[in-house]
């Protein structure tokens, strides 16, 4: 190997090709590292070998220089042959007359430091004049040092692309790699590899198993760029940099000592560059004297080189895919969270109870901690807290924000409707330091335009919101407050239903006398709407009392107006009105005067009065369009009252008709809605007439209203078999006593 | 199951209602009447042929109710024609038979006015308050 004195930056790498033809350059590069398999020649003369002629390679093999020179017996010019037994090989062969080949035969050439181990096929064959005499010896050699390094790395390269292939971890890898190379190589060389971070701005420590550790943590993270060292260099110029003496390189300046410290002389860097030409960061070989490649070194140089592009690029491609995968799922895992809390938020049906479920959600998945405050009545309250522990969630829940206070982050959300997002404690007054809050975010819950609350996430440690966490929570926040505004809705107006069935309904049976009276009042559906049902019992000025059952057709707030119009209108006029007949129609009247928007529904009424008489009730009443009402006898017969009389509402005169009857002691009246005969079981069959008779019949021990009641609804349940009751049910009961 | 048809006739419009008219089917009663009702006045009476009614509860009622109520305020009558004995006893109940004129057949009930008895909702021949048309108001 000759010696190039100072730098060359290697312009047989040239610029970088492409990598769709670099594939013929690879064989290149692998067949270079085979050498240049050029036969040595020699023709010695007589018994000491005098070298009579020999070609170049001869001469270059044995050392060149002093020693290309003929005329001189060979043990004098190598003399370090003499000592390896090669002197007596020839001997033998000039004495016997017979060649001698030898294969792979281990030779040292020079002596000293600048000794060198290589290795010949070699041919010693005898020459003979024309008498048969042996003259001298011919030697002919072919080296196979490079050939045999060349298998051994070419066998390791493809080991190489196996690991690489099957996805080893890259350090390991690389790593590998450069114990290869240093293995094989001639001389001592330590290899280095630095990966370039993505914008190609930086080196990092990729493998360097042989260099100090001080060494490679000096030169981790080095800019690219012109004249830092080597690799910087070769990095910003994207081309091969050698520098074969770092003790005089200016591009060494900034790290002379440190290589020096290192024992490092020489430095030969490659870039290595993705398919893209983009750097993926630099392979080098240092040697521990100054030294210049050969072109050899250099082809290995860049076979490496490229394979670390290739060990990098894959990972990269696996890092791509992993990421992807990483993403993918977990914008999987945050629709999937939303679902589920969406659901959550909406199967309640209490607003209060809504929030309580939001802070429960929000930790830990977004937070370890979190409060949810809400404005009522002009202050704050906290209605829910969420935290790792029980103490922790009592002093969150301690702590009440200031509604007024302009310092306060509750507040200022409050009044601003805008969401804030900080890496401190929140401002204003707070247990942040015990609970060791660093971060938080406050978001508004709004109701048509305005906060009626927030939802605030408290961070602990090193735990920053990132956009996708204030998203999400911005999300959970939007879907929570429309989910608390609807439960707030249908609380209300399930109240409000159920307050205006309460006016509408009897709260307390009165005490008639001579009378036992139950009733029994089932709404259609959840309860969010007013019933069409109703019934009143009320005494009459001379100890008569009035009873009333009705329906009015449709449901709500238009039917509770017309039931409450009814019912005031006869308990107003009863009093002072002959008998029911006259109250009937006077309600009929108030209907058809109604405002068209009080309603234009009509009424089905049964109204009558009752004169308690020493045996039992004497009872006149009439029918406007409603349901048969039944008799009860004692002796278990059931009879229908029929007295005609059209539904009311509708015409100036419904004709109704008063009926008058006696009710035994134990004898009882029942009144009830078409809610009873038109319950339907689950084939859509009523229950009817005939089965509510046939229900009631029979029942002659029976003494107490509520009996009857409780016959009547049982029949009714076994009949529709729990199916929904989709329409109001009422009944009255007067039993004689 | 239920169906309306309804039929153009000289003297007025026949709804022919055939089946069950009760909570699931008045919808379609509340449709055919609507798009009768869109004709506006002065085209005569309709007149329900219950022939092939089998079934009426009180949504059946109901529906039948407003839709008399909103032909009133137009001016027309409704009137029943061929009630079977199984929906007359329903009608008898609630007092529609005195509400409505009934009539044994369709053609009677066609030119009825000076034979059957005829009510008119209240307001709708000039008395003090039309009754209007009333939305959502079935049973």
């Amino acid at each position: 190997m000759t010696r190039v004195p100072g730098r060359k930056a290697a312009q047989s790498a040239g610029t970088r090709r492409a990598r769709t033809n670099g594939e013929s350059r690879a064989e290149e590069d692998l067949r270079a590292l085979f050498g240049q398999s050029t036969a040595v020649f020699a023709s010695l003369a007589g018994p000491a070998h005098m070298l009579e002629a020999a070609n170049p390679a001869f001469f270059a093999a044995i050392g060149g220089g002093e020693r290309t020179r003929t005329g001189v017996p060979l043990g004098q010019l190598v003399p370090e042959l003499a000592d390896q037994g090669f002197l007596a090989l020839l001997d033998q062969v000039y004495r016997t007359g017979k060649a001698h080949i030898g294969r792979d035969a281990r030779v040292v050439l020079g002596e000293g430091a600048a000794a060198r181990e290589a290795f010949f096929d070699f041919t010693y064959e005898p020459r003979v004049d024309a008498g048969g005499n042996t003259m001298g010896v011919r030697v002919i050699g072919v080296e196979t040092t490079q050939v045999k390094h060349a298998q051994r790395l070419t066998a390791e390269h493809r080991a190489l692309l196996e690991q690489i292939a099957r996805q080893a971890p890259l350090p390991e890898v690389l790593e590998g790699m450069a114990r290869v190379i240093e293995d094989l190589a001639p001389e001592e060389v330590l290899v280095s590899v630095l990966l370039a971070d993505a914008d190609g701005r930086h080196l990092r420590h990729g493998a360097a198993p042989s260099l100090p550790d001080f060494y490679n943590e000096a030169i981790d993270g080095i800019a690219t760029g012109e004249g830092v060292g080597s690799c910087g260099t070769a990095a910003h110029r994207r081309r091969p940099v050698i520098v074969t003496d770092i003790a005089t390189d200016p591009f060494w300046d900034d790290f002379r000592d440190l290589a020096e410290k290192a024992g490092l002389a020489a430095c030969w860097s490659t870039p290595v560059l993705a398919r893209d030409g983009s750097l993926l960061g630099t392979f080098a070989m240092y040697h521990r004297t100054p030294r210049a490649p050969q072109e050899a070194d250099l082809a290995l140089a860049r076979v490496f080189a490229d394979t670390v592009a290739l060990a990098v690029e894959r990972q990269q491609a696996e890092q791509a895919r992993q990421a992807a995968e990483a993403r993918e799922t977990a914008a999987r895992a945050d629709l999937a969270f939303l679902l589920k809390a969406s659901t959550a938020l909406t199967s309640d049906l209490d607003a209060t109870q809504t929030l309580q479920r939001l802070a429960a959600f929000c930790t830990p998945q977004l937070a370890p901690l979190c409060a949810v405050d809400v404005v009522e009545g002009g202050r704050v309250h906290r209605i829910a807290t969420a935290a790792p522990t029980k103490g922790q969630q009592d002093l969150l829940a301690s702590h009440l924000p200031v509604h007024d206070a302009a310092d306060n982050t509750v507040a200022r959300v409050l009044a601003s409707g805008m969401r804030e997002v900080a890496r401190r404690t929140p401002t204003g007054s707070g247990p942040w330091q015990e609970l060791g809050v660093t971060g938080y975010m406050c978001i508004p819950l709004m109701d048509r335009g305005s906060a009626f609350g927030t939802l605030t996430l408290l961070s602990t440690g090193e735990h920053p919101f990132d956009g996708h966490t204030v998203a999400l929570a911005e999300e959970l926040a939007r879907r929570a407050a429309l989910a608390a505004r609807h439960a707030r809705q249908y609380t209300h107006r399930v109240t409000l239903a159920r307050d205006l069935q309460a006016g509408l309904l009897l709260p307390d049976l009165p005490a008639v006398p001579g009378a036992d009276v139950a009733t029994y009042y089932h709404p259609a559906g959840e309860g969010l709407d007013v019933g069409g049902d109703f019934y009143d019992v009320f005494p009459l000025d001379d100890g008569r009392w009035a009873f009333l059952l009705g329906d009015v057709c449709g449901r709500g707030a238009i039917a509770a107006t017309t039931t409450a119009l009814v019912r005031h209108t006869a308990r107003a006029v009863a009093p002072l009105l002959p008998g029911p007949d006259a109250v009937v129609e006077a309600v009929n009247r108030a209907l058809l005067n109604r405002p068209d928007s009080h309603g234009t529904g009509f009424v089905t009424l049964v109204y009558g009065q009752l004169t308690p008489t020493p045996d039992g009730l004497d009872v006149c009443l009439v029918r406007a369009g409603h349901t048969l009402p039944l008799v009860l006898g004692t002796d278990g017969t059931v009879h229908t009252v029929d007295a005609p009389g059209a539904l009311l509402g509708i015409t100036a005169d419904p004709a109704v008709t008063v009926h008058r009857l006696h009710l035994s002691p134990r004898e009882s009246l029942l009144l009830y809605t078409d809610g009873i005969t038109e319950a339907r079981d689950g084939s859509g069959e009523q229950f009817g007439e005939q089965r509510l008779a046939a229900a009631l019949t029979g029942g002659a021990h029976r003494t107490a209203a509520h009996d009857v009641i409780d016959v009547l609804t049982r029949a009714v349940q076994a009949f529709t078999g729990g199916h929904d009751i989709d329409d109001d049910q009422a009944v009255l009961v007067l039993t004689a006593t | 199951m239920f169906s309306v048809v309804v039929r153009q006739d000289a003297r007025g419009v026949v709804f022919a209602l055939r089946g069950e008219l009760d909570f699931e089917s008045v919808v379609q009663l509340h449709e055919a009447g609507e798009q009768e009702l869109g004709r506006g006045p002065g085209v005569g009476p309709v007149v329900a042929d219950c022939s092939d009614l089998e079934f009426c509860d009180s949504s059946g009622v109901g529906a039948l109710v407003r839709f008399f109520q909103q032909l009133s305020a137009q001016g027309r009558a409704l009137r029943l024609a061929c009630v079977p004995d199984s929906v007359a006893r329903l009608f008898s109940l609630t007092g529609l038979d005195q509400v409505f004129s009934v009539h044994a057949d369709v053609s009677d009930a066609l030119v009825a006015g000076t034979g059957g008895r005829e009510i008119v909702a209240p307001g709708a021949a000039g008395a003090d308050k039309p009754v209007q048309p009333s939305g959502g108001q079935g049973t």
